[in-house]
């Protein structure tokens, strides 16, 4: 039997290797385990961190746990190395995630309905990035791709699942911008 | 006509497309919320576009689509009545306006929530992971690896330098190969009784590609030591040989 403090100890090993995210289902495999010992080594994992003051952390992100360095020490990363930062999206680019992210699956055709402009350079980005992925192509004429955002994208934004999303809702424009801009358009 | 209609700085193309322009235009103007005149917001649409012409920016059909419906519902404001609209006119307009509007609330409603997923990616993307995973070739060991002492790879290392510096042996390969000499003797026979001749002549009988090189070397045997004058007038063309001084004995390196 495996005590508590070994089993932190192997998941802190195996979160140290891994690429992406580990789901909690994927450890109790490993360690061959109940999700309830997962659970446990993991707060004791974040604990030990915690105690001796470390500069990693376990975090909860695209459904799975994962060891990053502190917000502290990311100044000194990046003079580590340049790499560690990717970038700024820009703003087009911003507005079609944000598309695809709460319309999705979404074509091209559909985004550029909604932006008014073409956005096919900025779709090229995010999927070059690994934001986003073709899901499948419509039957339609010439085949247009369906985009979906990806399981990076989650942990990008650090939420678990996309439900996370702040509510579309919260960001319609406030009913009297709604309705001054009803009122400059309909003549009445 | 409608007093001073202001004219917006366009220098560079600051927006991105006709809805943005429109949303922006709207935006200038509503600094308190209240309804913009729709007379001056078409106007100023229509003044963007003409600027953009002017600065030979591409004015997409979007631009113009929309500066259409606006032209449409500018001019069903100035009419005092709408007797001049056929019904179905009237309703395609509708349709039109609705639908601009529908596409100005969703463009302003993405423009927001972009902005708090840029904000939340940015707070994400302090914490940094390693990107690299596990290396596998530390992880696993060769499957099987052959019980090995200093004595063994000693000898390993002898059989393969053996290998590597022995002479290669080439009795296996056919040597069977004409004779540059024979040619030799061939062609001063013949040339010197034909005085003049074509080299494809002179080959004729030969049947396989060696043999015409053997003739070939011969001949340039034959050139060198003067036996035979060569000429040839351009790129593949017919070498044409003839006989200088017939009686010289060669000491031929291909002997």
């Amino acid at each position: 039997m495996v005590s508590d403090a070994d089993l932190a100890r192997i998941v802190e090993a195996i979160l140290f290797v891994a690429e992406e995210p580990v789901s909690r289902a994927e450890l109790a495999e490993v360690l061959e385990t109940g999700v309830e010992d997962v659970d446990r080594a993991v707060s004791a994992l974040r604990a030990g961190l915690e105690e001796r003051n470390s500069s990693l952390v376990v975090r909860e992100t695209a459904g799975g746990w994962r060891l990053y360095t502190r917000p502290e020490v990311r100044s000194h990363l990046e003079r580590f190395a340049a790499t560690a930062s990717s970038g700024r999206l820009s703003g087009a680019a911003m507005e079609v995630l944000s598309i695809i992210a709460y319309q999705q699956p979404v074509s091209k055709g559909q985004i550029a309905e909604i932006r008014g402009v073409d956005s096919g350079s900025a779709v090229r980005t995010l999927e070059r990035r690994g934001l986003i992925q073709e899901r499948e192509r419509l039957s339609t004429p010439g085949n247009p791709a369906l985009y979906e955002t990806s399981r990076l994208f989650l942990e990008k934004v650090g939420i678990n699942s996309l439900a996370e999303l702040p509510p579309l809702a919260d960001h319609v424009p406030p009913s009297a911008v709604v309705e001054s801009l009803e009122e400059t358009f309909r003549a009445e | 006509m409608m007093g001073t209609v202001k004219t917006h700085e366009v220098k560079t193309a600051v927006f991105e497309g006709p809805l943005d322009l429109l949303l922006q235009l709207i935006t200038n103007h509503q600094l308190e919320i209240t309804a913009v005149s729709l007379v001056d917001l078409v106007d100023e649409y229509l003044a963007v576009i003409e600027e953009m012409e002017r600065l030979d920016l591409e004015v997409t059909s979007e631009f113009v689509l929309i500066a259409s419906t606006l032209i449409q519902l500018k001019a069903r404001r100035l009419l005092p009545t709408s007797d001049g609209l056929e019904l179905d006119e009237e309703l395609e307009l509708i349709e039109e306006r609705d639908r601009l509007l529908a596409r100005l609330l969703a463009c302003v409603t993405f423009k927001d929530v972009a902005a708090v997923i840029a904000h939340r990616m940015g707070q994400a993307d302090r914490y940094v992971s390693r990107s690299a995973g596990i290396d596998f070739p530390v992880s696993t060991r060769p499957d099987t690896l052959p019980p090995l002492d200093a004595n063994r790879l000693a000898q390993l290392a002898t059989e393969l330098l053996e290998a590597a510096t022995a002479e290669p042996d080439l009795d296996h390969l056919d040597f069977d190969l004409p004779s540059v000499t024979d040619a030799m003797a061939d062609l001063r026979k013949r040339v010197s009784e034909e005085v003049e001749a074509d080299f494809s002549d002179l080959v004729a009988h030969t049947g396989r590609p060696v043999e015409v090189i053997a003739y070939f070397l011969a001949l340039l045997e034959l050139a060198r030591w003067g036996v035979v004058e060569v000429t040839q007038n351009g790129w593949l063309a017919e070498i044409r040989v003839k006989a200088a001084v017939v009686d010289l004995t060669i000491d031929s390196e291909w002997e």
